[in-house]
């Protein structure tokens, strides 16, 4: 099988195919995520060459935990996002000044921290699918408020906790828990209503 | 309550901003709540991951790609090292494992009264001795339990005439008795065999001899064969090219004639 027929391979059949330590499967994969995940690991690590080598990382991770009872047979889209977000975010933090007091990385730290625990029924999605609902996200996302759209991308793109977030903007805590968790309810909503 | 306490955190958790105590407890209600939210944990999470979509999408240097390549390979060879190093402490593990056997077989015993009895039973046997398999071969297998009787007690022999000196050397009747039953092996049950297979080796030589000699004969046979062959067909030219001869002679005759005329 040569590397164009990958092509033709569903997200699903490749990472079947990775798990039986097929490396042109591992390269299809590549060539298809490296793109979207690159762009959200430099968003994170806000620096080229750090981006660089932890996409490679996570290329590296997603080989060694193939077969991993973590990995997502059903959803590799959203099992890869967020892996290359965990592991970005874990870079930022340990880069941080702030965060010396970080647990060493070590493999049961990379099982809990960065290796992502999906659900256990979640819904199939791929790169192509939810590439074609990105208007619909964008819409969705424009219609929170700007403080809602804040506290999102400091959790999400800074890889701050509730409390880091509160401190920041010197808020309680509890204020950042209900402003997370409504973003999330209403983008959900938003999403909804909009398709 | 449990339930309520997860639906609280489910947002918090896909998009991966809970405090450590907060992400201990999800964990845990993840583990042990029946009623765990799973699908609306499973809707914030792809909701989550739509996030990156909006970004302006950048193609990676290609250089990167190597980068991988490079990184798999050192993992490979790591991991490689690792599983290496695995078998040596197996390997030792177990010598370790046959040094403790050696002892017991050295401590114990064995009821040699009753190996006879286990002659008549052999054929029904199988894997007596750490998965030799001695179905159907009787004599062998009893000449390999006299062996395995002999070298057992030796280190009993030993044992009386001073501890010390077995206790040193613990795997040695172990290794001795293994020796052994690869040496019964050698010489006692395919001493038959070895006979045979050299019996063999001579007709196969005699059969090789008589098989030359046949076709040393068939191809002479055929050479003298087609030799006389070509000499009929030499003949046979030469007449034809004789009478061939004659003819055009006659024929240039009469065409002379034609432009003569």
């Amino acid at each position: 099988m040569n590397l164009d027929e990958y092509k033709s391979l569903s997200d699903i059949q490749i990472m079947g195919k990775v798990g039986e330590y097929d490396s042109k499967a591992l390269e299809e994969l590549y060539n298809r995520y490296s793109p979207i995940l690159y762009s959200l690991i430099k968003k994170i690590v806000e620096d080229k060459t750090k981006a660089e080598e932890v996409l490679a990382d996570v290329f590296v991770l997603v080989w060694k935990k193939k077969n991993s009872s973590n990995i997502s047979d059903a959803n590799v889209y959203t099992w890869l996002i967020t892996l290359a977000r965990n592991k970005a975010v874990d870079i930022r933090r340990r880069d941080d000044n702030s965060a010396e007091g970080m647990p060493e990385y070590n493999d049961d730290y990379e099982d809990y921290f960065i290796i992502p625990r999906l659900s256990e029924s979640i819904d199939a999605l791929d790169l192509n699918k939810a590439l074609s609902v990105k208007d619909n996200i964008e819409e969705a996302l424009n219609k929170l408020t700007d403080a809602q759209k804040f506290v999102v991308f400091l959790a999400y793109y800074e890889g701050k906790t509730q409390s880091e977030i509160a401190k920041q903007l010197n808020i309680p805590v509890a204020t950042v828990k209900s402003k997370i968790k409504l973003s999330l309810s209403n983008l959900k909503q938003n999403l909804v209503s909009g398709e | 309550m449990s339930n309520m306490e997860s639906m609280e955190l489910l947002q918090a958790k896909a998009l991966g901003c809970l405090d450590p105590e907060d992400d201990a407890l999800f964990t845990k209600l993840m583990k042990e709540d029946e009623n765990f939210p799973w699908q609306e944990l499973g809707h914030y999470q792809n909701l989550v991951a739509f996030l990156p979509t909006l970004l302006d999408i950048e193609v990676p240097e290609p250089e990167v790609k190597d980068e991988v390549a490079r990184k798999l390979s050192e993992h490979g060879e790591k991991d490689k090292a690792e599983k290496d190093e695995d078998v040596n402490q197996n390997t030792i593990a177990k010598e370790s494992e046959i040094e403790e056997d050696g002892f017991i077989i050295d401590e114990e015993p064995v009821e040699t009264a009753e190996l006879p009895k286990v002659g008549g039973d052999l054929a029904k046997v199988d894997n007596i001795d750490n998965g030799i398999s001695i179905k159907g071969h009787e004599v062998p297998l009893q000449d390999l339990l006299n062996d395995e009787k002999k070298v057992m007690q030796e280190p009993l022999i030993k044992q009386q005439q001073g501890k010390t000196e077995t206790k040193t050397t613990p795997t040695k009747p172990k290794k001795e008795f293994e020796q052994k039953k690869v040496k019964s092996y050698v010489t006692e049950f395919p001493a038959g065999v070895a006979d045979s297979e050299g019996s063999k080796s001579k007709s196969g030589l005699i059969v090789a001899v008589i098989l030359f000699v046949v076709t040393l004969l068939a191809v002479i046979f055929v050479y003298f064969n087609l030799s006389s062959d070509i000499q009929e067909n030499r003949d046979k030219i030469d007449m034809l090219e004789r009478q061939i001869g004659t003819k055009i002679m006659l024929e240039n005759t009469s065409i002379n004639k034609i432009f003569i005329t």
